[in-house]
């Protein structure tokens, strides 16, 4: 999947800038920046939520996991009908089945399934909320921060699926965050954006070993760090 | 309490619906029988509250007006109901303008007091209760329409409403399962105050003789008949009166209640904590803060700080580190006195030598306030500066936390300066006075990374200039990592293990060590899995005997489960 | 000072707009404001006068009976200009109600702009000091009750201030009015019953009209003061270790106040209307009983010129509200509504 020349303009603001931004077919390509650089934005514009110009090569099935599990799920509907509303193209006795075995690649067990999100930890409903979005089948997940609003034990596990999810279902991925640390750990390359443009791009190892922009320095440098 | 109330709302609206069924039923031809020996009575035993000027007895009409009254509001809320909720439906279905032409009608409506509003229709469909209704209907319309607006939007901007719309969810289905259940709750909630406030505005018209006309009546309609004669006998304005109000009153204890049942949760009964003496133990000569055994309960059993002891050493700095539930912000509440009604704070030593200034996040500053003021309290409050002197000084120290321009940032409002200034003021504020020991919670967890950076710096630059110690408090293992000098990490509200920052990777307890490698920094190794934590950590009613930690613990043993660790040699682990 | 390297934080971009352009915009937005009151008037200058043709048949022919010489409801028709065609007519109605002109009263003959001119001022004082009143004795109230209640505490007091401005919310003004009547004027003799004369007949009508909307603004300025007692704010001013009084008086009212009146704003055009019921059963020389006399006796000029003096009001009490709560609110300047 391609981005070309993306914008987004909200009045005279613009957020995002023509941007342009190629993801490979299981790849998992990593957006950081600032509050305000435009990357949230773009996630929802590449995801259909946000009008812009520009063109979206192959982007036609894409999916979109929210930062706020706790918005992102009905109150009043059980995790088994919020996860079947994604399988609305299944006749409907098929479901059930199908919505335990999202549930399993996910890590839940299937009793989840009568359980309204309010019984739910953070960390279990973000995997609700990506089990839904894979029963969608995606060419292309969009994950906007999906971490930070999780405690840090359970960040690990979100982001370990995250992997395990590229690994056996081969899907690209972009993977929005604001810590580069965790951008690192999980995507292939990095875009790092600042006042909506992308002011680098490149393989995560490199531009964190060996940053070409004054800006990705700056960030780099920020990132705090336990001395050994 | 309020569930009484709400109760008795219930209690008066239901005898109210009886009375309406029953009332014409028992006491009709009663009203109606016209006495021509008794016209224009006071009270007598015959007619408690008199008779009307054809000698009706005004109590049996009182009695059965209820029903004519009821049905009205009835009817007049109900029109109201749906035409708002129409109105407040279409703009999310009409093209832009035509949507925002019925906004705008709305908005302008809705400050039009329903009075007025029934007064026009009454002019134009001439007395009667049927242009009241109408027009009391459409008073009530546009309050709905707004409701309806509001509700609609935010559910329509809510994150699983797009996440149905990128799953393909059709439009309508969208609707019906999404959008319309979770706006029609607090629609019906509205439907018992719409209802009070339409039986007043009717009865109101009735009372002006604008409403419902003879030989019909309603309450308003009996007060309008019986006005004229209280100089004389005022029981027999007494009946519709009582009437109206009780309904009136009814009608909005009911919906009060309802209002607040949606939106609240238990609030648990107070309980009185006896404190314990504090033991006469030997204070650490060397200490700028020393906390031993303190306990934070509320009631109910539920206790978020155990037992916790700490020391802090004069130019030190301390992170205290923890999940969120894990005690560390109500620690330092306590250790500031600001835990809130009705906790309750022991501890068997709470020694703070010095002055003690608090750093929240920048959020803190009061919004309404210039940032100046805010800080030049401090001095006019507790060093008796003059007001000159006092913002001389507000401004030198805005000066000290590096703003661009002191001076007129001092002037300035929190909303025109950035996250990472407004945070340098909340510091700034601390140093107003000369603190020995600086709380912070959480400074740095609302402001990008790079501003964090520029804060912590600033932070360890005031330690260094002062000599003050700082207890830094954050969720944030990394950031307290890079700041602090010695680490406390927090477990379930107590301290599990205590260590050098630059020991961190060396940690001993399971938690520690956890926290850590479930954390990627930028040396991780990308080709293995991150470490993470089955389970979550217990709430604060329900942390048992033994480690709390060791339902989640890989090294847990029998031991774990029935007997808790105490915290020996800056570990609390059996295992360790 | 410590180290020398310092990287200075980065102006945002609110502060980057200077103090002009915030106050641009403020005057942008006052414009703005303007412009929706001049249209809400032109609006309800045509629906003023559509009422009278809103009126299923002729309404003059309704107003004066059947037994009426057909002479006279034609000098009347044309009078009132219903012999015109209807844009016509709109354009002259207009043209007098903007130079206060709004025709004669069926019954005296009097203009109605001379009875408009005559019983405005009586209205308007009373409205005035009823809200006066209400803000006054209101948002202490609400806030000593806020505090006082603060995280669950004196249960009492907080059972007691619901049930009471509970109550007081839910009875209407004209039952406040004769209950006022029957007790100081009628039981005790203490204060006139009705009519405007020296100073002391005005408490009755004031306090009918100021209850019920100082219940509710009491209820208001509780439930946001509490809001603010819980915003991170107060925990810093707390920290600060200030004074209650300078806490609760500096800190929480400014932001408590303005929260209050954009709610409560609402609520003095309610009290408008409350006049009108107020001023029937005090006898008071103001608008409110000469409407209801209008109306029931079908003198339409009236009815049509007076409700569109209340209609005015109401639009103009709703500009000033909007316009205070700019001033109050430093950040609403820069703020887009």
């Amino acid at each position: 999947m391609r981005i070309e020349n993306l914008t987004v303009r909200y009045g005279a603001f613009t957020a995002v800038d023509d941007v342009t931004l190629e993801i490979p077919p299981g790849a998992i390509v990593g957006l950081v920046g600032e509050s305000g650089s435009g990357k949230s934005t773009l996630a929802r514009a590449v995801s259909g939520l946000v009008p812009h110009t520009g063109r979206i090569s192959d982007g036609r099935r894409v999916q979109m996991v929210f930062q706020n599990p706790y918005a992102s799920l009905d109150p009043r509907m059980t995790i088994g009908q919020s996860v079947a509303e994604a399988l609305l193209r299944l006749p409907a006795r098929e479901r059930g089945a199908e919505v335990e075995r999202l549930l399993d690649l996910v890590a839940l067990p299937a009793k989840v399934m009568g359980s309204y999100p309010r019984e739910l930890s953070g960390g279990q409903r973000q995997r609700v909320a990506i089990a839904r979005a894979l029963g969608a089948e995606p060419e292309l997940l969009v994950a906007d921060e999906i971490t930070s609003a999780l405690d840090v034990s359970v960040q690990g596990a979100v982001l370990n699926l995250v992997r395990e999810l590229r690994a056996e279902l081969g899907l690209s991925i972009l993977f929005i965050s604001h810590n580069l640390a965790v951008v690192r750990y999980v995507c292939d390359t990095i875009a790092v954006m600042h006042g909506g443009r992308v002011v680098e791009e490149g393989p995560a190892e490199r531009l964190t070993t060996e940053p070409a922009h004054d800006y990705t320095r700056a960030l780099l440098a920020a990132v705090p760090r336990l001395t050994t | 309490m309020r569930n009484r109330s709400g109760l008795a709302g219930l209690v008066i609206v239901a005898a109210l619906a009886v009375l309406a069924v029953v009332g014409p039923l028992v006491w009709g031809a009663e009203a109606e029988r016209m006495d021509s020996t008794a016209i224009l009575q006071g009270a007598s035993a015959a007619h408690p509250l008199g008779t009307d000027n054809l000698g009706r007895d005004i109590l049996a009409r009182v009695l059965v007006a209820g029903q004519f009254s009821l049905a009205l509001a009835l009817a007049a809320t109900l029109i109201g109901a749906v035409v708002g909720t129409v109105l407040g439906a279409l703009p999310a279905v009409l093209p832009r303008r035509g949507a925002r032409l019925v906004t705008g009608t709305v908005n302008a409506l809705v400050a039009f007091p329903g009075l007025l509003l029934a007064m026009f229709v009454a002019v134009v469909t001439g007395l009667g209760a049927k242009g009241a209704v109408l027009g009391i209907g459409a008073a009530v319309a546009p309050g709905f329409a707004r409701l309806t607006q509001t509700l609609a939007a935010s559910v329509a901007g809510a994150d699983y409403v797009s996440a149905a719309r990128m799953l393909g969810v059709p439009r309508h289905r969208i609707l019906v399962r999404h959008v319309l259940p979770n706006i029609a709750e607090p629609l019906i909630l509205n439907l018992s105050q719409a209802m009070g406030a339409s039986l007043l505005a009717l009865s109101g018209m009735s009372f002006l003789g604008l409403g419902v006309q003879p030989p019909d009546f309603d309450w308003g309609r009996l007060l309008f008949d019986g006005f004229p004669r209280i100089y004389v006998s005022p029981e027999v304005a007494l009946g519709p009166a009582v009437f109206i109000a009780l309904a009136g009153i009814g009608f909005n204890l009911i919906g009060d209640a309802l209002v607040k049942a949606a939106r609240r949760a238990a609030v648990l009964a107070p309980e009185k904590v006896a404190a314990p003496p504090a033991a006469e133990q030997e204070r650490d000569p060397h200490a700028v803060l020393e906390v031993r055994d303190l306990t934070v309960t509320f009631p109910g059993g539920v206790t978020p700080v155990r037992g916790l002891s700490l020391a802090v050493a004069p130019g030190e700095i301390v992170g205290l580190v923890g999940e969120s539930g894990s005690g560390k912000s109500l620690t330092a509440a306590a250790i500031g006195g600001l835990v809130p009604y009705p906790g309750v704070v022991t501890s068997a030593r709470l020694d703070l030598d010095g002055e003690l200034a608090m750093v929240f996040q920048e959020a803190a500053l009061n919004p309404a306030l210039k940032v100046g003021g805010q800080l030049a309290e401090v001095a006019t409050v507790h060093q008796g500066a003059t007001r000159a002197e006092a913002w001389a000084k507000a401004v030198d120290r805005l000066g000290h936390v590096r703003l661009p321009d002191p001076a007129r940032n001092a002037r300035q409002h929190p909303h025109e300066l950035s996250g990472g200034m407004r945070q340098r003021a909340v510091i700034a504020m601390g140093l107003m006075g000369r603190p020995r020991l600086i709380i912070a919670d959480e400074p740095t967890t609302a402001l990008d990374v790079t501003v964090q950076r520029q804060i912590l710096k600033l932070l360890r630059e005031v330690v260094e200039e002062t000599g003050a110690a700082v207890l830094f408090i954050s969720h944030d293992i990394a950031v307290v990592g890079e700041l602090c000098d010695r680490v406390v990490v927090m477990y379930a509200g107590r301290v599990v293990e205590q260590l050098p920052a630059d020991q961190l990777k060396a940690a001993r307890h399971p938690y520690t060590r956890a926290l850590i490698d479930s954390l990627p920094d930028m040396s991780t190794d990308r080709s293995r899995p991150l470490a993470s934590i089955p389970g979550r950590q217990p709430a604060p009613e329900a942390v048992g005997d033994g480690c709390a930690f060791a339902p989640r613990c890989p090294l847990a043993t029998a031991r774990c489960q029935a007997e808790r660790p105490p915290l020996v040699d800056d570990v609390a682990c059996w295992e360790a | 000072m410590a180290s020398p390297v310092i990287v200075p934080p980065a102006a945002p971009k609110a502060a980057r707009a200077t103090r002009g352009a915030a106050r641009r915009a403020g005057g942008r937005r006052l414009l703005r404001h303007l412009l929706r009151l001049l249209i809400s008037l032109a609006v309800l200058l045509v629906a003023s006068f559509a009422m009278l043709h809103l009126i299923p048949g002729d309404p003059v022919r309704a107003a004066l009976g059947p037994a009426a010489p057909v002479e006279l409801v034609e000098a009347r028709r044309a009078a009132l200009g219903l012999d015109r065609p209807w844009l016509e007519q709109l354009a002259a109605y207009a043209g007098n109600a903007l130079t206060g002109e709004f025709g004669t009263s069926f019954i005296s003959g009097q203009p109605v702009g001379e009875v408009i001119a005559a019983r405005l001022p009586s209205t308007l004082t009373l409205a005035l000091l009823a809200t006066a009143l209400s803000l006054v004795v209101a948002v202490p109230l609400g806030m000593w009750a806020a505090i006082r209640t603060e995280n669950g505490r004196n249960r009492g007091t907080d059972t007691a201030f619901g049930a009471l401005t509970g109550s007081a919310v839910a009875v209407p003004e004209f039952l406040y009015s004769i209950g006022l009547v029957s007790l100081f004027s009628i039981a005790l003799g203490w204060l006139p019953p009705a009519g405007k004369s020296g100073p002391e007949s005005y408490i009755l009508p004031v306090l009918a009209l100021a209850i019920g909307p100082a219940a509710m603004i009491a209820r208001l300025a509780r439930a946001q003061t509490a809001r603010e007692l819980s915003a991170d704010y107060v925990r810093l001013a707390r920290a600060k270790r200030l004074p209650a009084l300078r806490l609760h008086l500096r800190h929480v009212l400014p932001n408590t106040l303005t929260a209050t009146l954009t709610t409560g704003g609402l609520l003095l055009t309610a009290l408008i209307a409350g006049s009108v019921l107020v001023e029937y059963v005090f006898a008071w020389p103001g608008l409110g009983a000469r409407i209801v006399e209008s109306i029931t006796l079908k003198d339409y000029p009236v009815a049509q010129g007076v409700i569109l003096v209340y209609g005015v009001a109401v639009l103009v009490v709703n500009f000033l509200v909007d316009f205070l709560i700019a001033l109050l609110d430093p950040t609403s300047t820069l703020k887009e509504s």
